[in-house]
């Protein structure tokens, strides 16, 4: 990710911004311009709970070049508690520990140790919850 | 040899097998020229090295299912009666880059802001899809090794495959951990290639002298572009919708399907594939490539030259190659790897995981 990507993107990982229909009330992330459901172009920008559960994991030994210095990550398919699911990092976790259905919350944190230097770019990652 | 070469080269073996037959017009299959070898316009640079100026030429892209898509596009432009003859060139060059930079370049067949950017790569989503799959429906990992273990068969007697030899479940489970639980075996390679065809309209049939097949079917459906934003990860809905189309097209039903060439680029999506078009029950697959089901011998041979993870899967090129070796089975021109009485193929070939995907159907020309 560049500088110019990363500054358009940084509030929406950062507030982990989605979208939800004014239709139907569907929910989405990342933002949606139509709704998947009712097909609807009303929509509005909402933040998405920052809690949810692994539902799916993996340890990701040969990340692409912005992460290499990060392996293993520990890679969470994450179900948010209003349904919605996306793809993170799980921070403090290790690859031992993590397990489908741990719940977890997010942390702003720097996305790769590369960019942990200086000015790092951050944006979303999950750490453990106590429930 | 640069992607200039792999395309020139595959297409001037295609143009040398219809005699004086020549294309009114060429698409490429190609998914990261640019990013891989610094090259785009593949259209015209092609037609162009073939001395072919003034037709229409341009490039498809679906990621892993430009090849099916090029095919498809070529399929249209014959039946609207726009054109006759149809080269398709299927091409990819990864080699060039290093494994971290191809990774960063197969990334970009997902959302890349939402997986790429915040640390996953497209291994890393399709294990999460093998991990949720073993959950859901009890399956080991030693059950999905059987897919690679076929191909690898396959592929010993498939003179144009990258890997010739067999391998073993055992060696699939001990293959490096590249993540977790997809082993480095249960992995279609990096690799180049390049595959070509000819779509010919029916006049121009007999002017094809290496013989032909007929395209009964092609289809191309779309699922939702981010795996995370599926309503099931699991299923492959674009790659069902494309085969009950193609399968309605024809008139078809699986059961007339005599071989198939499945997108295997990992173990865990020609289960997902297989399942999806109806040829498994659901959790079903892996135990009946176990059973010897899908082997060439068995009673719906798959991935006949050792699919995409023997063969190789130049990622562009992979759906061309589909289309090539369902040809050779078709004419009973596979040697080795021939499946006796074969009549008729479907060719399955995705872009991302199961993003965009292409079902055709081949049958011989009787």
């Amino acid at each position: 990710m560049n500088d110019a990507s990363y500054n358009r993107l940084k509030a929406k990982y950062v507030g982990l911004l989605g979208s939800k229909c004014k239709k139907c009330g569907a929910e989405f992330f990342p933002q949606a311009r139509v709704c998947r459901k009712c097909g609807s172009f009303e929509l509005q920008d909402i933040p998405m709970p920052p809690t949810g559960k692994v539902t799916s994991y993996t340890i990701l030994n040969v990340p692409a070049l912005e992460f290499k210095d990060d392996a293993p990550l520990v890679i969470g398919y994450i179900e948010l508690s209003n349904g919605v699911r996306l793809i993170a990092q799980l921070a403090d976790i290790s690859p031992s520990e993590v397990r489908e259905g741990m719940p977890v919350r997010m942390e702003v944190r720097p996305l790769s140790q590369k960019s942990g230097a200086g000015d790092p770019m951050v944006g979303y990652k999950f750490v453990k919850s106590e429930k | 040899m640069g992607i200039g070469d792999l395309m020139v080269e595959s297409s001037v073996g295609v143009l040398r097998s219809c005699g004086d037959l020549k294309p009114d017009r060429v698409i490429v299959g190609n998914m990261f020229s640019g990013v891989g070898s610094k090259q785009e316009h593949l259209g015209a640079y092609l037609a162009s090295s073939l001395g072919l100026i003034n037709v229409p030429a341009y490039k498809v892209e679906a990621a892993c299912g430009s090849g099916g898509a090029a095919l498809h596009n070529a399929y249209l432009a014959v039946k609207s009666g726009e054109s006759d003859a149809v080269l398709v060139t299927g091409v990819e060059k990864m080699t060039d880059l290093n494994v971290s930079e191809a990774t960063s370049a197969l990334a970009m067949a997902d959302n890349q802001e939402y997986s790429a950017s915040v640390g996953a790569t497209f291994l890393s989503l399709n294990a999460l899809t093998h991990r949720l799959y073993c959950s859901k429906y009890h399956v080991t990992r030693e059950e999905l090794a059987s897919f690679p273990v076929l191909c690898h068969t396959n592929a010993v007697s498939s003179p144009h495959a990258m890997f010739r030899r067999s391998i073993s479940v055992d060696d699939v489970i001990k293959s490096p951990i590249v993540s977790d639980p997809i082993r480095l075996l249960d992995s279609a390679p990096i690799c180049d290639g390049a595959a070509s065809v000819m779509v010919v309209s029916k006049r121009n049939l007999k002017r094809a002298p290496a013989g032909a097949v007929k395209i009964e079917a092609s289809e191309v459906a779309v699922n939702v572009f981010g795996l995370a934003e599926r309503p099931d990860p699991l299923d492959y809905i674009a790659t069902r919708a494309a085969t009950k189309r193609a399968l309605a097209g024809s008139g078809r039903e699986l059961r007339d399907i005599d071989t198939m060439e499945v997108h295997d680029a990992f173990s865990i999506t020609s289960a997902l594939a297989l399942e999806a078009m109806g040829v498994s029950k659901k959790g079903g697959a892996p135990k009946d490539a176990q059973n010897g089901r899908f082997s060439r011998s068995g009673e719906l041979p798959i991935n006949t030259f050792g699919g995409l993870k023997a063969r190789g899967h130049p990622v562009g090129a992979s759906g061309v190659y589909e289309a090539a070796e369902a040809f050779m089975q078709l004419t009973g021109s596979a040697g080795q790897c021939q499946v006796k009485g074969a009549k008729t193929s479907l060719i399955h070939n995705m872009g991302g995981v199961d993003t965009t995907t292409a079902v055709h159907i081949l049958s011989e020309v009787s």
